[in-house]
Order: structure tokens, then sequence, then C-alpha cells
């Protein structure tokens, strides 16, 4: 308790109030069709329960002001009305037929699936997403960009904190785009409240959701089922652009491919690979072995001194992260990192923090490899 | 009937109760069963309150700063855990030991063995589990619905502790259930025909018949998991061919059930309390029964809305929609018959009838938000949001907890033979009331402006919220400890109770003096 | 007492159930005169009834939106 008490007189100087004054209450009514009719349900709903809570509040109210001993009301005997109570039966039976009309309506246009202009897999991880836009080619990775320092309170935090990504998902403004959603471990949630989507991403299973933005612009949310450490910092961000401006982003996603793959085929030097591996490391493998490679004990193994990390021959390091290892947190790397960076990441963990193996694991050894 | 009364005289005439420790280990006695489920689930509340005010101080403001979030997620889950499990069901576990026997003009539970067996492994059950928090790898860390696979191939290794806690919670609430139902239907003193059984006798009828329906749901799942997790099976794994969305299923066709198990004894307190300081007999005593009996059936027939977003074809939505709204149905005739009784009543606002008006409105505020929750497509925005947090944190909170509190206060004479302190009940009030409404209802805010629940850390347009959130939960939490204060006040009280305590109490329960004597009816009351 | 419930008001009965209204006449004849099982076979028979009749709802409620 004491230490609570301390964090509590620490935190009180910082007074966040001071920091973002924003008070949003309600919903917001978002920009899609659905997310219109979501909101207009929502607002329904709320009103009717206000109004029946000022009935049954006030006449509470009433009574209490009214019939109470000390204003001298004398208790009237009556206990029972069938006739009464079945009036006040009925008429919330019929108010729940008028919710349930329009709220049936709104879900079944949900559920309407067809006539998709373009299919992109959503999937799952701990803790980032994956997102491939099928018949496209293109497969990339969306994780957490807010620096640690930030989330740490050692640096200010800035205006999208913890709600921004290093690669933002790009979708088409006017078209229709259906998400196939499914998670690689846990069962995660794909939430972007503006466009009321949230739809559960289960190992396995495979979930349909979809949305049509008429205008671009940015779209913030979040993981919203509970996936284990780091379930608060996978946000999703949905960048839609124009039409034309979407194109051009499919065009230099295509480009970027060919210049990493040309990037493997270079000679690389062990400081090189140690820099680029560090940054790797940092982004793709900390989250779970941390940064000073110690791991976290019962939970995540440790890289210092570990005898698969700085044994002489490096293939079973290579494979782990390459393939992961099966009924555990580690996942399989092969298809987030390109060669550049799983051979950086290996050559990082091999010669950081006292593991002294000195070698170096190339770029090309590791193209050969993911064939 | 004629030889266990015999065997009840003797034992009222020749044996108090023992002295020491001893009284409390090998007791059979209803009433010293009852207080040690009291006293149990008031540490446990206090226990989870702590983690509580621990998750609360570390949103008080964005950023990580008080804990890692591993262990964040670790005091969600045992904070959940240990509140349901620990603080509210052993709790309505203790007041039906104390006063089903006093409302029913029965001597003790009819199975007073069993009785003490049940209570006492309680203790084992939670240490085992809080323990878990001190080993490799901390303790469960997949929230208080753990769901697979999070629970399963990527939970810590302690889960299996958690696991074992879990079965035993479920004997010890199994056999409590039986417990209570033997007693109903075998020991009811004679003229106490079913149709005249006080509403917390009948609503506990019912929960416990839930209870015994629904426990070995739950043994079954954490059944499945340490299959998985030892024996190699795949219920939950798709990998192996198994489904995570069953476990779900399986967990919510205990969990729902479960939350009425929370809510309904509360309803019949609420229901003895009401017509007490309003003087006047409860409105709709009939309906007060049925419209119980109708939640308990439907209970079983809504699992899924806890479930709108995984993925269920269209007609399981509509399904699971339109039987959770009907649920509004007979949960309003309860709301409107309390408001019946107390209208042309003669009130007075004692410190146990101001924790059952505040209940009355608070939970009615819940279930608003319960049925917005219901309507599946809004749904969508609202699943796993502070909104659901806010939704059953006021079910729960100003809900049950307050019940069981006023219930406390109401029969608090009656078990120690002294009146509390009124002021100080009424201090005790205030800054629950305010403190619980300061806590939760912003979390009404931040989870429709967007704001996931179990986060350690958040977006910045949900800071102000939070703070007054955390403010809040100190006020309520520390407001606590003036229900201890009172407690132990009143039983060192020389301020005597009457036998009939309130002036204008109905039951069996105010016809024995203050204190209950050890063996109370050992020679059967007639009722009218 | 009361004369024995026939199976008509003994169904009503376990539909006030349901409905969760009833009034202190009949809750007085059901507990003085009826056998606790024949309501629990009833109340068992009626959700499935229930259940049943909340599907055919929602059947109708898509042909009719055509989906």
């Amino acid at each position: 308790m004491n230490c609570i008490a301390k964090g509590m007189l620490g935190a009180g100087s910082l007074l966040p109030l001071a920091v973002a004054a924003d008070w949003q209450v309600n919903l917001e009514p978002g920009v899609t069709e659905i997310s219109q009719a979501v909101f207009d349900l929502h607002m329904t709903i709320f009103w009717i329960c206000v109004a029946i809570g000022v009935v049954v509040f006030g006449v509470m109210l009433w009574s209490i002001i009214h019939h109470r001993k000390s204003r001298g009301a004398k208790a009237h005997n009556f206990h029972e009305s069938t006739v009464v109570e079945i009036t006040w039966t009925i008429i919330p039976f019929f108010i729940l037929i008028a919710m349930a009309v329009p709220a049936t309506a709104t879900l079944i246009k949900m559920y309407d699936k067809n006539g998709a202009d373009l299919d992109i897999q959503v999937t799952g991880y701990q803790w980032k997403w994956r997102y491939q836009y099928l018949g496209e080619d293109i497969d990339f990775f969306s994780s957490l960009s807010t620096p640690k320092e930030q989330i740490q309170n050692q640096a200010e935090k800035g205006e999208h904190y913890l709600l921004e990504v290093d690669n933002p998902l790009v979708i088409p403004a006017g078209k229709k785009v259906r998400f196939l959603m499914t998670a690689n471990d846990v069962i995660h949630s794909w939430w972007v409240p503006a466009l009321a989507v949230k739809k559960d991403a289960i190992p396995g299973f495979i979930n349909e959701a979809w949305t049509v933005v008429p205008e671009p612009g940015i779209y913030r949310g979040q993981c919203a089922e509970l996936c284990g450490k780091d379930h608060g910092f996978m946000p999703i961000v949905v960048d839609v652009r124009s039409e034309a401006d979407y194109q051009l982003w499919l065009a230099e996603m295509k480009q970027a491919k060919v210049q990493a793959a040309d990037a493997a085929t270079k000679d690389w030097t062990l400081a090189e690979l140690m820099e680029k591996g560090e940054e790797v490391y940092n982004r793709a493998c900390a989250a779970c072995h941390q940064a000073n490679g110690e791991g976290i004990p019962g939970a995540f193994p440790a890289l210092k001194n570990s005898p698969m990390v700085v044994a002489a021959d490096p293939a079973a390091h290579i494979d782990i992260v390459l393939n992961g290892k099966a009924g555990t947190a580690m996942q399989a790397f092969r298809d987030q990192l390109n060669a550049v960076e799983l051979a950086a990441v290996i050559t990082y963990e091999r010669n950081a923090w006292g593991n002294t193996s000195g070698d170096l694991v190339s770029p090309a050894q590791i193209s050969e490899l993911k064939q | 009937m004629n030889s266990l009364d015999q065997t009840l005289d003797t034992a009222a005439e020749h044996h108090g109760p023992a002295s020491g420790i001893s009284r409390w280990l090998y007791t059979t006695n209803h009433k010293d069963i009852g207080t040690l489920y009291l006293w149990f689930s008031f540490i446990m509340f206090l226990l989870g309150g702590c983690m509580a005010l621990s998750i609360r101080a570390e949103l008080f403001q964005p950023g990580l700063q008080l804990m890692e979030p591993d262990f964040f997620n670790q005091m969600t889950t045992m904070h959940g855990l240990i509140m349901v499990f620990g603080a509210v069901m052993p709790a309505f576990v203790g007041l039906a030991n104390w006063m089903v026997p006093l409302m029913i003009g029965a001597p003790d539970m009819a199975l007073p063995r069993m009785n003490n067996w049940s209570f006492w492994i309680l203790p084992f059950a939670f240490t085992m589990m809080v323990s878990t928090l001190f080993m490799e790898g901390g303790g469960p860390n997949f929230g208080w619905t753990f769901y697979a696979p999070l629970s399963t191939t990527y939970a810590p290794p302690s889960v299996t502790f958690f696991i074992f806690a879990v079965h035993m919670m479920g004997i010890s609430s199994i056999m409590g259930a039986i417990n209570v139902i033997a007693t109903i239907l075998n020991l009811r003193a004679p003229g106490m025909t079913m149709m005249k059984l006080p509403l917390f006798v009948w609503t506990w009828l019912i929960t416990a018949f839930l209870l015994i329906a629904v426990m070995p749901v739950l043994a079954g799942v954490v059944t499945m998991m340490l299959m998985d997790i030892h024996f190699g099976t795949s219920f939950f794994n798709a990998a192996g061919g198994g489904d995570p969305v069953l476990f779900q299923h399986v967990f919510w066709f205990f969990g729902h059930p479960e939350v009425y198990i929370m809510i309904l004894p509360a309803f019949g307190i609420v229901s003895q309390i009401i017509p007490t300081f309003a003087r006047k007999k409860l409105f709709g005593y009939a309906s007060m029964v049925y419209a119980t009996a109708s939640i308990a059936f439907l209970s079983f027939i809504v699992w899924a809305h806890h479930m709108f977003t995984v993925g269920m074809p269209l007609v399981g939505e509509l399904f699971f929609m339109f039987t959770t709204m009907l649920i509004a149905v007979p949960t309003g005739v309860k709301v409107f018959n309390w408001v019946a009784t107390m209208f042309r009543g003669s009130m007075t606002f004692e410190t146990p009838m101001l924790f059952a008006l505040a209940f009355v409105v608070l939970f009615t505020i819940g279930g608003f938000s319960g049925l917005m929750l219901a309507i599946a497509p809004a749904d969508f925005q609202y699943h796993d949001t502070y909104f659901v947090v806010a939704h059953f944190h006021y079910v729960l909170v100003p809900g049950a907890v307050f019940s069981i509190v006023a219930a406390v206060y109401y029969w608090i004479p009656k078990w120690t033979g002294n009146m509390y302190n009124e002021t100080m009940g009424r201090w005790h009030f205030w800054l629950s009331f305010i403190g619980v409404n300061i806590t939760f209802f912003p979390m009404h805010f931040v989870g429709l402006a967007g704001m996931p629940r179990r986060i350690p850390d958040y977006a910045l347009q949900f800071a102000d919220f939070n703070a007054v959130a955390s403010v809040g939960a100190f006020i309520f939490g520390f407001s606590q400890l003036l229900l201890l204060y009172n407690v132990i006040q009143c039983i060192r009280s020389k301020d005597k109770a009457t036998t009939e305590v309130w002036e204008s109490a109905e039951g069996l329960e105010w016809t024995v003096p203050s204190p209950a004597p050890y063996h109370t009816f050992a020679e059967p009351p007639l009722v009218k | 007492m009361s004369p024995k419930p026939n199976l008509w008001q003994m169904l009503c009965s376990v539909l006030a159930a349901f409905f969760g209204v009833q009034s202190s006449h009949n809750l007085q004849r059901d507990f003085s005169s009826g056998h606790a099982l024949t309501y629990f076979l009833l109340g068992a028979a009626v959700l499935v009834g229930f259940v049943a009749f909340v599907i055919f709802l929602i059947t109708l409620a898509l042909s009719l939106a055509g989906a």
C-alpha cells in the first residue's frame, strides 16, 4: 500500500488533467454508413433508457420525499395488483420489440459481405498485425511505433501516443473492402471505432468483416481482446486514400520489395549487421526477451549466455528464429522479417550483451534458407 | 424430526460454543460458519480491493509508472477472480448460513458437517491461488474469463494451481448449494409453507439450483484446460483440430448463470429491507418469486451475448440478442415492484435502507447499460471496452456488494446483540455512494470514446476521465475501512438491540432474542 | 385447500413464471396442491418451445428481409 501511496503522490505532481483536455463522453458517429446506423441505434436505446429512468426514478424520488415517516406519512396497505403488474410487463415488452426491429435490420446489413472490391487478410500476432492483400502480393506487418521512452515517461508523449504504427493499413476510399480475420497465436480482436468494425481474430478460424469508407482519412483503433502482455500496445491505423493515391502506394510497395531483395545479395560487415540488428531486435524481439537479452524468468527465456545462442554452430539458432517453437510464444519470423533483417538480428543476438560467438550470419545464407 | 429435536435440545442445554481456535475449526453451527464465511469474504474483499487500487493507480495517468504490463494483467485477473469467487459468493453463502435457518425456523443447516467442510476448503483454495503470484512466471494473467489459448498454450506454468483452486472453489460452492436446498426443502418450521418463505430464502433456493447446474460446467472447462496443458489433448487448440471458441461457449454457459448467482440473493436482500423501512408489505410477492424463476430460466439461453464479436452466424446473433433483451422484462418487474413497495409507504432511512435504495437506482443504471449491450450491432462498438467494465461494475459493486453491506447493517444487531453507530453508518454510505459513482460513471465515457478494457496504458484522450475514476476508486476503497470500524464498534458496543431491532420488521429471525442464542429453534416455532 | 390445478392452469403458471408476473392466489394454489416435478417438466418443455419459437421468429425476420 505504501508504495502505491507514494506513486500516487508522484503522479499527482504531473496532473494528467493539465496534459490533455478531452472530455469525450459519447460514441463517435464514425465515417461509414454502418457506423452511422450503429450510432443511431445507440442513441435511440440510450434515450429510451433515459425515459424509463426518469419515470422509475421520478416515482421513487417522489415516494422518498413525500412518503416518509418524518412527514407523518402513514403506510397504505396495498401489496398486489395483477392488472398493474401485467401492464408494466407488457409496455416494456413492446418497447423491446420496437428496439429489436431496427437492430435486426442493421445487423442484417452488417452481415452482407457480398460484392467486395478488395480482400485483405488480417492476422493477429502477439503483438502486431499482419496485412496480406489477396491477389496483390503485398504482405506486411504493422506494429506500434510509439518510442519506449514515451511509454516509460522519459520523453513527452506525442499526439497519437499508443495509436501510431510503423506500417498502416492502406485502403482505397469508396470501395468495399472485406477483411478476413485470423490469428497466429491467441485470440485478438480487430477494432476501428470510426468504421464500427470489431471482429475477433481467432487462431484456426477465418472471420469476415467489411467496410466502405467514403472519404480519405486516417482512422485509429486498438486490439480489443486481451492477448497477453502487450495487449495494450498493438494499435491499428487505417490510412484511407483516394483511388489514385492507393494505386501509387501499391506501386511503391512493390518497388520496395525488389530493393529489399537486392540488399540481401550484397556483402555486409559485422558492424553493419550489428547496427541493423540492434534496431530490428528492439522492434521485434525486445518485448519478450527484453532489451538486455535477459528475458523474463518463467515466461520468456534469456538470450544472454543462452547455450543455443552462443553455440559454435548457428543452425539451431537460425532455425528457431525462422520457424518459431511450437506450443510457445516464440513466433516464426520467416515471413515477418526480410533476409537482411533476419541475418542482422541473429548476428546481433550472437554478439551482444557479452555473447561472444564472434561469427556473422550473412543475409545470403538466410535467403537460401528462406527459399 | 423428533430425534433431531431431542438431540439439539440436549446439545443446547449442555454445550455452548467450544472455546479457542477449535470452536472455529470444528464448528458445525450455522451461525459460526456464517460468521467465518463473512469474515473470509471481507478479507478477500480488501485483498481484491488492494489489487483494484493498484490497477487504478497505474491507470491514473498515461504511461507505465508503477508496474509492468504482465503484472498489470495478473492484477486484473486476480482482482476479478477474488472478487467473484472470494468476496461476493462467500458473502452470500455466509448470509444464507446465518439467516436461512433463522428465517424458516430451522435449528441449523441440514448438513452441518458438510457445511464446515465447504467453508474450510475456501481458505486453502485461495491461499493456493494467491500464492501463484509469487511463482516463477507469475500468476494467472489471462483475465478472469481465462480465454483459451491464452490460458492454455500461452499461460504461465502456475495455471495448473489456478485450475485446482477453481476446482476447490467449485466443490465448496456445490456443497454450500446442496446444503441450502436441503435446508429449505426439509427443515422449514410447521406452517412455513413455500409461499410464506421470505424472498431472501426464495432467491437463495433458486440460486442454489443455478449453482448446482453450472459449477460442474466450470469444473468441466478447467479440466479440459488441464488436459490440453498436460495430457496432450486439443480441446481448444486449433493446431490440433480443436476449437478456441468452444472454450468461450462452455465458459459463458457457466458464466452467465454465474452473474445471476451473484445478483439473485441481492434481489432477495433488498426485498427484505425495503418493506421493513417502508413499513409496507412487499408489492407483488408472487411476481417477485416468479420473476426470479424467470430470470433463472432465461439465464441458460443467453450466454453467447458475451461473444457477439466471435463471428457467430447471423441466426445465432439474432437469437441471443432477442433472448437477452427479454431478460429486461422480469428484471423490470422486480424494480417496479420495489418502487411500488416504497410508494405510499412510511419510509425511514437507516443505513440498510440507504444502501438498499442506492442498490435499486444504481443496479437499474447497470441494467440500462446491459440493455444497450444486448443490442448486437451496438455491442460491436461496446464489446471489450470500458463501457462493459462500467456496466458490470454497476451491477456488481453498487449492486451485489451494496446489497451485502445493506444486509450486514440490517442483521448485525441480531448477530451481535448491539446496535451499530448510525452516524458512522451514514458516513460509510455516503462516502461509498459518492466514491462508487466517481469511479465507475466515467468508465462509461472512456468506453464509448474507445478505450479497450484490460490495458495498462492508454492514449491521451482518455487521460482525464481515468484520473477521475482513480480518485473515486481511492475514496471508495478507503471508505470500506469504515465498514470494518463499524462492525468492530458494533461488536463492542454497549447499545443493546431489542429482539425486534427494527420498528416493523417481519419474519422469524426477529422473534429470537438479540444476539441470537447459539442454538435457536430447538423447538420449532409455529408459523400461522 | 384449493383444488388440484389442471394442466391448463399449470401451463399458465409456467408461462407466468416466464413473464415474471403472478398473483398470490395462483401461487398459493400451485404450491399447496401442485407437484413440483410436473412444474419442472412443464417448465423445461416450455423452455424448449420458447427456444423453437425464437428461432422461428428469426427465420421469419430473415426471410422478410431477404437475407
